[in-house]
């Protein structure tokens, strides 16, 4: 069998469970708990261990998900979780300028630990307080127009918008790794 | 573009590195909510509106009526309103009223210095010391030419100075960095700001695998100042905040990683999944 492994992060709230519920074939394994900390204050649950959903598009072909848990802290499951992985989502939602800041958090994160393509998926798009797409890339401390990730708005709750957020970050995984085998 | 929120939720400081960092021009309006005891030395308002060109501070004003940097003129005893309205007369459209006070013969460089730091220099470091407040950033706001000197403030200097004068960083304890967090430099040779001696020994110190709480025990200093320190590094970008796993005494990482994992994923399976996705995103 082969196997894609993909991580959805995000801070609370972004849609991260939503996500891998909406486009898993199956059940999604789901740990989330009443939240106790100040993320009850967003949601009555969280997820406390990490969400997982499958897609298996083929013969002995599927893709993996796994999402980040809710809290805002960096613990053991997180080093599995990205060490493993193939590439990565950042859900932010556009109209939490709150969360850019821990959304910075973890791109700092993941950028020292490892490489892997990645994409910025901005869920709440619609909402009238929602922050435009490039004002966001530049509070995550993306500034050089020529040197982003790919972002695409996300509706996590639509199966057509989470593809095609995976289709963008395939072809962004894609692409990396023709540019990785000539750079051998 | 119009961004909006709240001061609790983004702070003055990270306010500002956006405006720099993205050379934006503007006006920022900030409506106070909670003030602390150090705002008193800021002119009272009901709202403040700082203006930014290109990235940079060039005017401060509590009302939108374009008077504010005659009358600091005519306060000042240096020329009287109706002077000043006459003199503008002559200038082209879109010259700064100081710059045109200037070419006119009317005021000098010196005290157009003067008054930029009067109107800008001098209050908006107290603009940090607004507890929680509206905020909102409008780039279709036209330049004020009539309230501008013609001179210009970083707003990553002014808010290393607001953030060196404030006294209750309450609003600001959730945005610290982490006590096990280390933090990396983002620039490397001399620092283009002044640091004072505090940060001086903090910027030594980090970049060296050092958790904040270490670099506070080296230094014999409270955790809480050295989280303000780096905090002020993270707003006027010179460092960013590397977190730790919990549990982990500090990330062992100076430097970003840089190759992909060795199992990567054959051609076949992407062709088959993009396929597969598509699909999925056009049929829906």
């Amino acid at each position: 069998m082969e196997i894609m492994r993909i991580v959805v992060t995000g801070p609370v709230g972004a849609g991260k469970s939503s996500f891998i519920r909406t486009i898993s074939e199956i059940e999604a394994v789901d740990t989330d708990r009443k939240a106790t900390d100040e993320t009850a204050a967003l949601k009555a649950k969280t997820t406390v261990a990490m969400d997982f959903g499958r897609l298996q598009f083929g013969k002995n072909v599927a893709l993996h998900l796994y999402g980040t848990p809710g809290q805002e802290r960096f613990d053991f499951m997180w080093d599995i979780l990205i060490r493993k992985a193939h590439a990565f989502i950042l859900l932010v939602s556009s109209h939490r300028p709150q969360d850019f800041r821990y959304a910075r958090r973890i791109l700092a994160f993941m950028r020292y630990r490892v490489k892997i393509p990645m994409l910025i998926g901005l869920s709440h798009a619609d909402n009238p307080a929602a922050w435009p797409m490039e004002e966001i890339i530049l509070a995550l401390g993306y500034l050089s127009p020529y040197n982003r990730p790919p972002t695409v708005p996300v509706n996590a709750l639509d199966s057509a918008s989470v593809a095609n957020a995976l289709a963008v970050l395939i072809e962004a995984y894609a692409r990396e790794q023709v540019a990785e085998l000539s750079r051998l | 573009m119009k961004i909006t929120g709240y001061l609790s939720e983004f702070s003055l400081g990270e306010i500002f590195r956006f405006l720099a960092q993205g050379q934006k021009t503007g006006c920022l309006t900030i409506k106070p909510m909670e003030t602390g005891d150090e705002v008193t030395s800021l002119p009272l308002a009901e709202e403040y509106y700082t203006f930014f060109y290109h990235g940079n501070i060039v005017a401060l004003t509590t009302s939108l009526d374009h008077q504010e940097l005659q009358q600091l003129i005519a306060k000042r005893g240096w020329l009287r309103i109706p002077t000043i309205q006459k003199i503008a007369e002559l200038c082209a459209p879109k010259t700064t009223l100081g710059l045109c006070l200037k070419a006119q013969g009317a005021l000098d460089g010196e005290q157009l210095k003067l008054l930029f730091k009067q109107q800008v220099l001098t209050p908006i470091p107290y603009l940090f010391c607004i507890k929680d407040g509206w905020f909102e950033f409008d780039a279709n706001y036209p330049l004020p030419y009539e309230e501008m000197s013609g001179l210009t403030a970083s707003p990553m200097e002014v808010a290393l100075a607001g953030l060196r004068l404030l006294r209750d960083w309450t609003p600001l304890l959730d945005k610290l960095p982490l006590p096990n967090s280390t933090m990396i430099r983002q620039m490397h040779g001399e620092v283009p700001y002044h640091l004072n001696q505090s940060e001086r020994q903090v910027w030594e110190h980090i970049d060296c695998n050092l958790s904040i709480e270490k670099i506070a025990a080296t230094l014999g200093q409270s955790v809480l100042d050295i989280q303000k320190i780096c905090f002020r590094f993270m707003v006027v970008g010179i460092a960013e905040e590397l977190a730790a796993i919990a549990g982990e005494e500090q990330p062992a990482i100076t430097h970003e990683a840089d190759t992909m994992p060795l199992t990567e994923v054959s051609q076949s399976f992407l062709q088959g999944l993009l396929t597969f996705l598509k699909g999925k995103r056009d049929v829906a």
